[in-house]
């Protein structure tokens, strides 16, 4: 049986970044994981957005937000990585994803505020390039048609516009979708552009809407792989610049971001077990032995050295059972309040946010999870994402962030 | 190498060139076919009843059992009956009782250890086999791969591939020489199991695959899988076939440097120009 | 007009009148497969073939020696049988001016062919109830008692003839009219001694009188008579009569009446059934021209002639791919033999509805291998007439359980099935769609929906398929099965298994909803009478 040099156990941000910055360092890489995490991703890249988290302090300079945290919240894992690996991450994670036609654009040292399909704006550090004509029209408060369909529930036009009232000049209208009817879903609108003729019947039926817009918005829908090339020719089409908005989850966004990992993985040598959870772990000295899927299907997987990038409780890298909360593959003792009264604060949208959202794992340095001793549990296993303890994700506005600067580090470590 | 040859039903008058030229390159591979009188796999009938669907496909298991042999099939539909039959027996107890009875009816044990094998598997099980034997690089031939629903998904049951970064069609295409070009669609449906039932439907898969297929550049679009090619060529004869639809085993054949006519090729097939 | 003469004329004009109604048949249900011409190999290729098909049975062989042995040692001795014995006064007699049915070679011969017809029917008789008890049925049995009861009467008839006094007394009115009582008396001494006849009263023993009654023999009898020795069977068969019972004149009378009444009911019964197999297969058989695939576009006549040429050997059932389909679901009109005769019955108007329906699922389970046609006997184009049929009952509205549901609306369907208890899955009821554990996870993300290439392609996913993936799961999660049986997304579904491996809570999309058409299936089945 073959032994890879690295074992991913995770298919969300941090297991793709993993897998992606192995490879890239020639070593052989295996990856198990299921759908979800990154099936669900919004797209943006967040590095880091508010601190702290009682305050809603909103960052500007997300390096500035970073030496804040540094300095007061010492356990959070952005302090085992230095703002240079985590520039050199992200730069290397959206060259990837360039390659494979996802392209990526936002500010250097600053975050930039995108536009939901809310109507509201989230501050973020990358963000794909089809959204970047919408950043650029808001800012200027520029003349802007934006679009809908009927009988697509992800974005209203009007409720934006609503929600944006210091955005006077924006405009809206909802159209029917050319080709398709009843209710729409975007995988299904982004594949049907993938015809030129499809665009331009898109076009014929907006331009004569967009006479005094200088810009125009659609849902995200426009392409699947292939999405600079649509949101190019759209332009061409209407003759002004053209933006997408991203629609409420599942959006098109996970998607592209699977396919993009999909095809570009494979061709770096990477041996994917997607839809595989690891049924049993054994590690000793020289390395790990896993078995992945279970009964006549299940693949068994030897490396020396690990990467657990299994995420939290929605990747299953962590599971609650009525008292407490276990480390799902090596059984890792797992950070967490002292007992279930205190997994959640009373009010679910409270802004401090709720003392589950921070269990997981402790790491060294090397971002090595310690074992019950308190010592690294073995030299070769690193972790990476949303598995590592003191850190809440999603009111931080930093989740892609760090699962990329930690996976990184992961890999550095080995 | 020794397997018992389950050609599925629609080879015999829907589709003899697939199982002519597999026949003919395991024949030059030296991998022995045995030739049981196999019945159904089941998975026509799965549509209409589980038992039915089950018990066709374990009697065939079964046949394989007392040969002491693996399943090779180069039809992806039954590749995945055979294995969802298995799954289903092992997870349901009372199922795996009856089918027991009415195997043992016809004087048969139930098949706990049939393995069962698609052919692109046993190509990639012997590919340096494979390897030295390519006589004719197919050098210059650029290939749409076209995977099939029912070997690579559900991946739990079917355990062809990873399901949705599957490599084992491209890794065979590289060994011919030829060319495996990325394309969007290679892990869609043909459209086939709609046939007679939504024509419609069924129609539009077909072409929304084949337009994907040409505008990726590829010279073919290729199969694995018996009722994926009566979809794309054989008898459906499609009024805007813009990529002809070629048997990888016929691609493989040219490559080992086998005459056209032994894998089953028609005179003046078009493709065949293009491999060399 | 006496026994004979009536039942010979009724048995011909049922013979003719049938044969007349059964080759018109080849016409009438031919057109129902109006196509083009034949095409094939060339005409003396195909006459080789065919004609070689017919004589040596080349068909049969391929099953193995003992069905062959058995119908080519019938047909050997059976057909002699017929134009040396049966139509002697037709045929024998003209040929051969010397002919007398007690004479040798004739009177051995009929021994011979009629031993080795019955060793034939034997073979096949015993082929039958070891390999095709289950398959057979009425005609089939019918077919081989008939002919039996022909072959067995006859050697019967002739063992009474030998023992009989009233025959002996017939022959000796007739041609040796003049005898004196004493040379009688040495003449049935002879008789009974060499030839088997039981006299009833006392023969003397005495050696001159067995020597006149030898002499006698030689002068009056022997020119037309040869020993009854060499009528080997029926001469050995005067054994089973207890020497005690003086029944050979009675016997010998009413076994006559039973000889030739079964032979009448068996040119009687010629058209009938699989009685006209001797003609209507070889006409089959000549006209397929030994192929031995299957040829699209066959002309209406040879489709009408193939639908009449089976002779129910059962060949192509015991090798049908889809037989253990047939093991589970129990409808015979799912093996090509049972279904072939249906298919009749379809074309002539005369199949039930219950037999209809029967019929349709058999046609739509057939998975066109190709098999029946290769093994077939008779040679028949099976594929061709099931490919046929199959668009024919298609045509007429019967595309099998896919088709009848789509001619319901999904709501219509809703309200039938509500009305019903639906039952499980198959005999084990552990279906998916009824466990809760199924949808537990389900979170009506729209993931399965957003990957589904079928929803992807339609134009109003709403008007067109009812219900999207995601919304079938919350019917179902709510308990609202019927309401989700009808949906077109259900019967439109084209399992590329997509929805159930992208799905991110492990919800089996796909195999619920082939469940929903199994289920489906059984209802629909349990409607039309096929539990």
């Amino acid at each position: 049986m073959k032994t890879y040099d690295v074992m991913v156990i995770g298919s969300g941000f941090a297991g793709m970044a993993a897998a992606l910055f192995a490879a890239n360092r020639g070593l052989s890489v295996v990856q198990t994981g299921a759908t979800g995490g990154i099936d669900f991703s919004t797209g943006f890249i967040d590095l880091l957005a508010v601190h702290p988290i009682a305050e809603q302090k909103v960052w500007e300079d997300p390096f500035a937000a970073l030496a804040a945290l540094r300095r007061d919240l010492p356990a959070h894992p952005y302090c085992r990585v230095s703002d240079d690996e985590i520039s050199l991450a992200l730069q290397e994670f959206t060259n990837f994803l360039g390659q494979h036609g996802l392209c990526y654009r936002g500010r250097d040292k600053k975050n930039t505020l995108a536009l939901t399909s809310a109507g509201t704006l989230k501050p973020t550090y990358l963000l794909p390039c089809t959204l970047w004509n919408g950043v650029e029209a808001r800012e200027k408060k520029a003349n802007t048609l934006i679009v809908d369909f009927h009988g697509l529930k992800g974005l209203s036009a009007r409720q934006i516009a609503e929600v944006r009232k210091d955005w006077p000049n924006l405009k809206t209208a909802r159209i029917n979708f050319p080709g398709m009817g009843g209710e729409l879903y975007p995988e299904h609108m982004a594949w049907s552009l993938a015809d030129p003729a499809r665009r331009a019947e898109l076009a014929e039926m907006v331009a004569p809407l967009a006479v005094e817009a200088q810009y125009v918005g659609f849902p995200a829908i426009l392409g699947m792989t292939d999405t600079s090339i649509v949101l190019r020719h759209m332009e061409e089409l209407l003759g002004r610049p053209v933006f997408e908005i991203p629609t409420l989850p599942p959006s098109i966004a996970g998607p592209r971001l699977r396919a993009a990992f999909d095809r570009g993985l494979p061709g770096l040598g990477v041996r994917t077990c997607t839809q595989k959870l690891v049924t049993r772990a054994e590690s000793s000295e020289a390395g790990f032995h896993f078995t992945a899927g279970s009964g006549s299907t299940s693949v068994d997987i030897s490396a020396r050295s690990a990467i657990l990038a299994s995420g939290r409780f929605f990747g299953k890298g962590l599971k609650a059972d009525r008292h407490h909360i276990h480390e799902a593959i090596f059984d890792l003792p797992v950070t967490q309040p002292e007992n279930r009264g205190r997994w959640h604060r009373p009010a679910f949208f409270d802004p401090q946010g709720h003392e589950i959202n921070q269990a997981g794992l402790e790491t060294d340095a090397g971002l090595r999870p310690l074992g019950a001793d308190g010592k690294p549990f073995h030299p070769r296993l690193h972790a990476a994402g949303a598995i590592l303890a003191h850190q809440d994700w999603m009111r931080m506005k930093c989740g892609a962030g760090l699962a990329i600067a930690t996976a990184y580090k992961a890999v550095a470590s080995l | 190498m020794k397997y018992a040859y389950f050609p599925g039903c629609k080879i015999a008058h829907h589709l003899p060139a697939h199982g002519k030229s597999v026949e003919a390159v395991c024949a030059h591979l030296g991998l022995e076919l045995h030739k049981p009188e196999f019945s159904c796999c089941g998975y026509p009938v799965r549509q209409e009843s589980r038992d039915a669907s089950v018990y066709s496909a374990l009697r065939s298991l079964a046949l394989c059992a007392r040969l002491g042999l693996e399943l090779m099939t180069p039809c992806k539909c039954c590749f995945g009956n055979f294995r969802h039959a298995l799954h289903q027996v092992g997870h349901d107890e009372k199922l795996k009782l009856r089918m027991k009875d009415l195997l043992a009816d016809e004087g048969l044990d139930f098949p706990e250890t049939t393995r069962v094998r698609h052919f692109l598997q046993v190509l990639d099980d012997n590919r340096s086999l494979v390897e030295d034997a390519v006589r004719r690089p197919q050098k210059g031939l650029k290939v749409a791969c076209h995977y099939g629903c029912h070997a690579l998904r559900p991946e739990n049951i079917t355990h062809f591939d990873d399901p949705f970064a599957p490599t084992i069609f491209e890794r065979l295409v590289a060994l011919t020489g030829a060319s495996a070009l990325p394309w969007d669609l290679s892990l869609e449906c043909c459209g086939y199991p709609l046939r007679g039932r939504d024509e419609t439907i069924s129609g539009l898969l077909a072409a929304r695959k084949m337009a994907g297929a040409k505008a990726s550049g590829a010279d073919v679009l290729a199969t694995a899988c018996t009722y994926c090619q009566l979809q794309f060529g054989g008898e459906n004869h499609h009024p805007d076939q813009s990529i002809p639809a070629v048997l990888f085993s016929q691609i493989l054949g040219l490559a080992l440097g086998l005459e056209p006519k032994r894998l089953g090729i028609e005179p003046g097939e078009a493709w065949v120009r293009l491999a060399v | 007009m006496d026994f004979f003469s009536i039942g010979l004329t009724l048995a011909c004009v049922s013979a003719a009148g049938g044969a007349l109604w059964r080759v018109r048949t080849w016409f009438l249900r031919g057109k129902a497969f109006a196509k083009g011409g034949n095409t094939g190999p060339g005409v003396f290729r195909r006459f080789v073939g065919g004609l070689a098909d017919v004589i040596l049975l080349r068909r049969t062989l391929r099953d193995g020696p003992a069905r062959w042995t058995g119908h080519m040692l019938l047909v050997l001795g059976f057909l002699p049988l017929i134009f040396l014995h049966a139509m002697d006064d037709v045929v024998t007699r003209p040929i051969f001016s010397a002919y007398e049915p007690t004479l040798d070679p004739w009177q051995f011969l009929r021994n011979l062919f009629g031993l080795i017809s019955l060793t034939g029917l034997a073979i096949l008789a015993m082929h039958r109830i070891t390999r095709l008890k289950h398959e057979s049925i009425a005609q089939d049995w019918a077919l081989l008692a008939v002919i039996g009861g022909v072959l067995v009467s006859g050697f019967f008839l002739e063992s009474f003839k030998i023992m009989s006094p009233g025959d002996f007394t017939r022959m000796t009115d007739d041609y040796f009219p003049e005898a004196e009582s004493e040379e009688l008396l040495a003449l049935k001494t002879y008789w009974a001694r060499e030839n088997g006849v039981r006299f009833t009263i006392f023969l003397p023993t005495a050696p001159e009188i067995t020597e006149l009654g030898a002499q006698l023999h030689e002068d009056r009898c022997a020119g037309c008579h040869a020993p009854t020795a060499t009528a080997f069977v029926s001469r050995s068969m005067t054994a089973l009569v207890p020497s005690s019972m003086n029944i050979a004149d009675q016997g010998r009378t009413v076994l006559w009446y039973a000889h030739v009444a079964l032979a009448f009911i068996a040119l009687g019964l010629l058209p009938w059934g699989k009685f006209f197999h001797p003609v209507a297969t070889a006409a089959n058989l000549l006209v397929r021209g030994g192929s031995r695939t299957s040829s699209a576009g066959n002309s209406s006549f040879s489709s009408g002639l193939a639908l009449d040429a089976c002779t129910r050997c059962g060949q192509c059932s015991l090798h049908c791919s889809v037989a253990p389909i047939h093991k589970v679901l129990g409808n015979r009109d799912i093996l090509p033999m049972d279904k072939l005769l249906d298919l009749r019955q379809h074309l002539d108007g005369s199949l039930s509805p219950t037999g209809t329906a029967a019929l349709v699922e058999g046609s739509h389970i057939c998975t066109e291998c190709l098999r029946c046609t290769q093994v077939c006997s008779a040679g028949i184009d099976l594929q061709d007439l099931w490919a046929t049929s199959k668009k024919v009952l298609t045509e007429a509205g019967r595309a099998g359980v896919d088709g009848e549901i789509r001619k319901s609306t999904a709501a219509e369907w809703a309200r039938d099935f509500s009305s019903r208890n639906l039952g499980r899955i198959g005999s084990t009821g552990a279906g998916l769609a009824d466990r809760a554990e199924s949808f537990w996870g389900c979170v009506q993300c729209t993931t399965c929906t957003g990957v589904c290439p079928v929803v992807a392609v339609s134009e109003d996913p709403s008007r067109d398929l009812d219900l999207a993936p995601q919304q079938i799961m919350n019917l179902l999660r709510m308990g609202l099965k019927a309401q989700t049986l009808g949906a077109r997304m259900v019967w439109s579904c084209t399992t590329c298994y997509k929805c159930q491996e992208h799905c991110p809570q492990g919800v089996p999309v796909a195999d619920i909803l082939y469940e929903l058409r199994q289920l489906g299936a059984d209802n629909l089945r349990k409607k039309e009478g096929r539990a």
